[in-house]
């Protein structure tokens, strides 16, 4: 026991102090990095929801596989109590790391209200700008959800009708990959909401 | 070693490493983020500057335990003390840069792994003064720094027309797509390792005989 910690005293020491040291900085500063997340999201979902009057979140059981999963949907309501659409998570693989996206749907689920992009780590310069290019994302407002939405590399990228999405120059990678996650994700998770949808109620309290 | 001489010794190695020994110049150290976060100038400074956090505190930690380290705790002690600030640094970065930190992904945890601080660990901080030591991890730092800057400086402008998100090139410019892509990272730094090679041999070059 002497002989252990004698070769061991300053293993465990620092041991100790680095672990006190890291869990007050944790402690300091992750009530921040939660309302940066936090933020981040309401933003998100208020970028696609502009005219809810209130917001409600709600969990639905999705298909995964041979499993179901719960997944948070964010149901959007008018100062009349109607619902004026919802928005789910959607998360897949991009060019160089995950691509996090907030879908926003219509009440009927037949045309998408608009993406945000919570996570992506993609290309400086050119996948990055599906964070920031609003012409890339304004293409998603009024697309139909069926058939799915599909990648071209030249077209007009002021039409909004059609489910043809014109890929951000020099990003078609990532994209074809934010189709895809978004396609994928509306086949798992458009019955749960389109049950939803069906007894969709205003809350009681706007969020 | 009298106050004045570990003085000189210190500022010496600051300023040699800036340069002379710059890490990414002349050791070839810290080559991942040196080619995956230096697209731009922005994330490329914001790396560089968390690495010198980091080189500065672990050796100031190695430099006051020196005398404490057995061999065969040496190894374990670097990584437990990088790992620390690294934590600290990555945990920083997601608080009060979210958008940083984002752009910088799996990078800022890799500097963990970033043999350039292990290897200032052992090769000065294990054996230094406390002085000596910090003003290494400055030099190495900065030094590091220096060239991410100097490589994005190069990949912003010809990739993007841009540095540091400023327009510099005139609009009819047409980005060079291939500066902001990995290759483009390899050509840049395979090209500035050329050139200061050449320089360097062309200032030792002994004066030819008349």
């Amino acid at each position: 026991m002497r002989n252990f910690l004698k070769l061991s005293w300053l293993v465990l020491l620092c041991a100790f102090v680095f672990g006190l040291l890291l869990a007050t900085v944790y402690t300091s500063w992750q009530p921040r990095i939660e309302a940066n997340r936090i933020a981040k999201l309401n933003r998100g979902i208020r970028s696609i929801l502009a005219d809810a009057d209130s917001i409600r979140a709600d969990t639905l059981q999705v298909a995964a596989g041979e499993v179901t999963e719960p997944a948070v949907v964010y149901a959007g309501f008018s100062t009349a109590g109607e619902p004026v659409g919802f928005v789910f998570h959607a998360e897949g693989t991009g060019f160089q790391d995950r691509i996090e996206l907030l879908v926003g749907v219509d009440p009927a689920f037949e045309r998408y209200r608009g993406i945000a992009v919570l996570f992506a780590a993609e290309t400086p310069g050119f996948g990055d700008a599906i964070r920031d290019s609003a012409i890339f994302k304004s293409q998603f407002v009024g697309a139909p959800v069926d058939p799915p939405l599909s990648v071209i590399k030249a077209g007009d990228r002021t039409k909004t009708d059609d489910p043809e999405i014109v890929s951000i120059t020099g990003a078609t990678i990532t994209s074809v990959s934010v189709t895809t996650i978004i396609n994928r994700r509306v086949e798992t998770i458009r019955t749960p909401v389109q049950e939803m949808a069906r007894g969709a109620k205003a809350p009681a309290e706007g969020t | 070693m009298s106050a004045r001489a570990t003085t000189s010794e210190a500022l010496t190695g600051f300023v040699k490493n800036l340069w002379a020994e710059n890490p990414v110049f002349r050791a070839l150290l810290g080559m991942c983020p040196t080619l995956a976060v230096t697209a731009a100038v922005k994330p490329a400074l914001t790396m560089g500057l968390a690495a010198t956090f980091v080189v500065v505190c672990a050796n100031t930690l190695v430099s006051i335990m020196r005398h404490a380290l057995t061999p065969h705790l040496r190894i374990l002690m670097f990584t437990l003390t990088i790992a620390v600030f690294v934590t600290i640094a990555d945990l920083f970065l997601k608080a009060f840069l979210p958008d940083m930190s984002e752009v910088l992904g799996p990078f800022v945890p890799l500097i963990i792994v970033n043999c350039m601080i292990i290897a200032r660990a052992e090769a000065c901080a294990s054996k230094k003064p406390l002085f000596t030591a910090v003003m290494d991890g400055f030099g190495i730092g900065f030094g590091f720094t220096i060239a991410l800057v100097m490589l994005a400086t190069i990949r912003e402008i010809l990739g993007g027309g841009t540095w540091f998100d400023f327009r510099v090139l005139p609009t009819w410019w047409v980005p060079w797509t291939i500066m902001k892509l990995p290759a483009g990272a390899f050509i840049t730094l395979g090209l500035m390792l050329a050139v200061i090679v050449h320089l360097q041999r062309r200032r030792q070059k002994p004066p030819q005989a008349a």
